[in-house]
Protein backbone atom coordinates (compact mmCIF):
# COMPACT_ATOMS: atom_id res chain seq x y z
CA UNK A 1 0.00 0.00 0.00
CA UNK A 2 3.04 2.10 1.02
CA UNK A 3 4.35 2.17 -2.18
CA UNK A 4 1.68 2.07 -4.10
CA UNK A 5 0.87 5.63 -3.19
CA UNK A 6 4.04 6.43 -4.28
CA UNK A 7 4.32 4.93 -7.57
CA UNK A 8 1.08 5.67 -8.08
CA UNK A 9 1.82 9.75 -7.89
CA UNK A 10 4.37 9.48 -9.04
CA UNK A 11 3.82 7.83 -12.65
CA UNK A 12 0.75 10.16 -12.74
CA UNK A 13 2.50 13.33 -12.13
CA UNK A 14 5.48 12.64 -14.47
CA UNK A 15 2.55 11.40 -17.46
CA UNK A 16 0.89 14.83 -16.85
CA UNK A 17 3.81 16.72 -17.78
CA UNK A 18 4.53 14.62 -20.43
CA UNK A 19 1.07 14.70 -22.10
CA UNK A 20 1.12 18.54 -22.04
CA UNK A 21 5.08 17.92 -23.85
CA UNK A 22 4.02 15.89 -26.07
CA UNK A 23 1.09 17.77 -27.32
CA UNK A 24 2.88 20.81 -27.24
CA UNK A 25 5.92 19.90 -29.01
CA UNK A 26 3.60 18.15 -31.86
CA UNK A 27 1.27 21.31 -31.94
CA UNK A 28 4.36 23.20 -32.72
CA UNK A 29 6.36 20.70 -34.51
CA UNK A 30 3.61 19.36 -36.95
CA UNK A 31 3.02 22.90 -37.83
CA UNK A 32 6.32 23.54 -38.73
CA UNK A 33 6.47 21.03 -40.77
CA UNK A 34 2.99 21.78 -42.55
CA UNK A 35 0.43 19.42 -40.78
CA UNK A 36 -1.29 21.87 -38.34
CA UNK A 37 -4.33 19.91 -38.44
CA UNK A 38 -2.51 16.84 -36.96
CA UNK A 39 -0.90 18.94 -34.68
CA UNK A 40 -3.81 20.44 -33.39
CA UNK A 41 -5.10 16.69 -33.17
CA UNK A 42 -2.39 15.10 -30.94
CA UNK A 43 -2.23 18.15 -28.93
CA UNK A 44 -6.20 17.58 -28.42
CA UNK A 45 -5.94 13.90 -27.68
CA UNK A 46 -2.73 14.82 -25.14
CA UNK A 47 -4.78 17.71 -23.50
CA UNK A 48 -8.00 15.23 -22.73
CA UNK A 49 -6.06 12.04 -21.44
CA UNK A 50 -3.92 14.86 -19.28
CA UNK A 51 -7.16 16.40 -17.54
CA UNK A 52 -8.99 13.13 -17.53
CA UNK A 53 -6.39 11.47 -15.81
CA UNK A 54 -6.22 14.45 -13.45
CA UNK A 55 -9.99 14.17 -12.95
CA UNK A 56 -9.85 10.58 -12.41
CA UNK A 57 -7.65 10.19 -9.82
CA UNK A 58 -8.24 9.42 -6.46
CA UNK A 59 -5.59 10.80 -4.58
CA UNK A 60 -4.39 14.42 -4.36
CA UNK A 61 -1.94 14.80 -7.86
CA UNK A 62 -0.87 18.65 -7.06
CA UNK A 63 -1.54 20.55 -3.86
CA UNK A 64 0.48 23.88 -1.96
CA UNK A 65 3.80 22.52 -2.50
CA UNK A 66 3.09 22.45 -6.42
CA UNK A 67 1.09 26.19 -6.08
CA UNK A 68 4.07 27.08 -4.34
CA UNK A 69 6.65 26.44 -6.85
CA UNK A 70 5.04 27.66 -9.60
CA UNK A 71 4.33 31.04 -8.07
CA UNK A 72 8.26 31.39 -7.51
CA UNK A 73 8.85 29.98 -11.25
CA UNK A 74 6.36 32.70 -12.48
CA UNK A 75 8.38 35.52 -10.76
CA UNK A 76 11.70 34.50 -12.01
CA UNK A 77 10.08 34.36 -15.55
CA UNK A 78 8.84 37.63 -15.48
CA UNK A 79 11.83 39.08 -13.96
CA UNK A 80 13.95 37.32 -16.16
CA UNK A 81 11.42 38.82 -19.01
CA UNK A 82 11.22 42.30 -17.37
CA UNK A 83 14.97 42.62 -17.67
CA UNK A 84 15.84 41.63 -21.09
CA UNK A 85 12.52 43.80 -22.08
CA UNK A 86 13.92 46.76 -20.65
CA UNK A 87 16.71 46.89 -22.68
CA UNK A 88 15.81 44.87 -25.92
CA UNK A 89 12.71 46.97 -26.65
CA UNK A 90 14.15 51.00 -25.91
CA UNK A 91 17.85 50.08 -27.54
CA UNK A 92 15.16 48.17 -30.78
CA UNK A 93 13.51 51.67 -30.44
CA UNK A 94 16.15 53.50 -30.57
CA UNK A 95 17.76 52.00 -33.32
CA UNK A 96 14.62 52.29 -35.13
CA UNK A 97 14.71 56.57 -34.54
CA UNK A 98 17.93 55.92 -36.08
CA UNK A 99 17.13 54.19 -39.04
CA UNK A 100 18.73 51.04 -37.90
CA UNK A 101 16.10 48.84 -37.73
CA UNK A 102 12.98 47.91 -39.16
CA UNK A 103 10.09 46.77 -36.98
CA UNK A 104 8.95 43.68 -38.70
CA UNK A 105 6.37 41.27 -38.09
CA UNK A 106 7.80 39.43 -35.51
CA UNK A 107 9.26 42.16 -33.31
CA UNK A 108 6.42 43.88 -33.36
CA UNK A 109 4.02 40.90 -32.44
CA UNK A 110 6.53 40.19 -29.53
CA UNK A 111 6.78 43.77 -28.45
CA UNK A 112 2.78 43.80 -28.25
CA UNK A 113 2.83 40.24 -26.43
CA UNK A 114 5.18 41.76 -24.07
CA UNK A 115 3.45 44.87 -23.41
CA UNK A 116 0.27 43.00 -22.95
CA UNK A 117 1.63 40.34 -20.69
CA UNK A 118 2.67 43.34 -18.33
CA UNK A 119 -0.54 44.99 -18.40
CA UNK A 120 -2.32 42.01 -17.42
CA UNK A 121 0.22 41.64 -14.48
CA UNK A 122 -0.09 45.40 -13.11
CA UNK A 123 -3.80 45.22 -13.20
CA UNK A 124 -3.63 41.79 -11.30
CA UNK A 125 -1.06 43.04 -8.85
CA UNK A 126 -3.44 46.25 -8.62
CA UNK A 127 -6.44 43.30 -8.06
CA UNK A 128 -4.91 41.46 -5.47
CA UNK A 129 -2.88 44.23 -3.34
CA UNK A 130 -6.17 45.61 -3.15
CA UNK A 131 -7.68 42.58 -1.95
CA UNK A 132 -4.92 42.20 0.86
CA UNK B 1 12.48 24.94 9.65
CA UNK B 2 12.98 21.71 11.69
CA UNK B 3 10.50 19.12 12.45
CA UNK B 4 9.66 15.61 14.23
CA UNK B 5 7.39 14.43 11.47
CA UNK B 6 9.01 11.17 10.34
CA UNK B 7 9.71 10.46 14.22
CA UNK B 8 6.09 10.60 14.79
CA UNK B 9 5.04 8.87 11.39
CA UNK B 10 7.56 6.00 12.30
CA UNK B 11 5.51 5.53 15.52
CA UNK B 12 1.94 5.57 13.80
CA UNK B 13 3.78 3.22 11.19
CA UNK B 14 3.23 5.58 8.15
CA UNK B 15 4.53 5.60 5.06
CA UNK B 16 4.94 8.80 3.71
CA UNK B 17 2.36 8.14 1.30
CA UNK B 18 -0.16 7.31 3.90
CA UNK B 19 -0.01 10.16 5.91
CA UNK B 20 0.07 12.19 2.25
CA UNK B 21 -3.35 10.63 1.55
CA UNK B 22 -4.88 11.69 5.29
CA UNK B 23 -3.93 14.92 4.78
CA UNK B 24 -4.85 15.86 1.44
CA UNK B 25 -1.36 16.44 0.09
CA UNK B 26 1.22 14.65 -1.94
CA UNK B 27 3.76 12.28 -1.12
CA UNK B 28 6.26 15.03 -2.65
CA UNK B 29 4.67 17.41 -0.09
CA UNK B 30 5.07 14.99 3.00
CA UNK B 31 8.87 14.28 2.00
CA UNK B 32 9.53 17.54 1.53
CA UNK B 33 8.55 18.89 4.86
CA UNK B 34 10.40 16.14 6.37
CA UNK B 35 13.49 17.31 4.43
CA UNK B 36 13.30 20.93 5.63
CA UNK B 37 12.95 21.48 2.03
CA UNK B 38 9.41 22.87 2.53
CA UNK B 39 7.59 24.79 4.93
CA UNK B 40 3.85 24.00 4.94
CA UNK B 41 1.20 27.00 5.05
CA UNK B 42 -0.28 27.64 8.29
CA UNK B 43 -3.07 25.99 7.21
CA UNK B 44 -1.14 22.20 6.37
CA UNK B 45 1.04 22.77 9.60
CA UNK B 46 -2.62 22.92 11.87
CA UNK B 47 -3.82 20.11 10.12
CA UNK B 48 -0.46 17.86 10.20
CA UNK B 49 -0.52 19.32 13.88
CA UNK B 50 -4.24 18.21 14.56
CA UNK B 51 -3.27 14.93 13.04
CA UNK B 52 -1.03 14.27 15.37
CA UNK B 53 -3.32 16.05 18.19
CA UNK B 54 -0.45 18.39 18.88
CA UNK B 55 0.00 21.99 18.63
CA UNK B 56 2.64 22.85 15.76
CA UNK B 57 5.24 24.14 17.53
CA UNK B 58 5.61 20.50 19.52
CA UNK B 59 6.28 19.41 15.50
CA UNK B 60 8.00 22.36 14.04
CA UNK B 61 10.94 24.26 15.72
CA UNK B 62 12.56 27.59 13.98
CA UNK B 63 16.47 26.59 12.75
CA UNK B 64 18.43 27.95 14.87
CA UNK B 65 21.03 29.66 12.56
Amino acid sequence: MNSNIATRESRRRTAWAGLWIVGAVALGGLTALGQPLAGVGIYTLAAIVAVGMWVQYSGKLFDERDATIHKQASGYTIGILAIVSAVVFPLLTGLYGLGRFEWGTWTTASAFLVAGMFAIYALATLIISHRK
Amino acid sequence: MRNDLPERRAERDLSQGDLAEELGVTRQTVNSIERGRYNPSLDLAFEIADYFDCRIEDIFQPDED
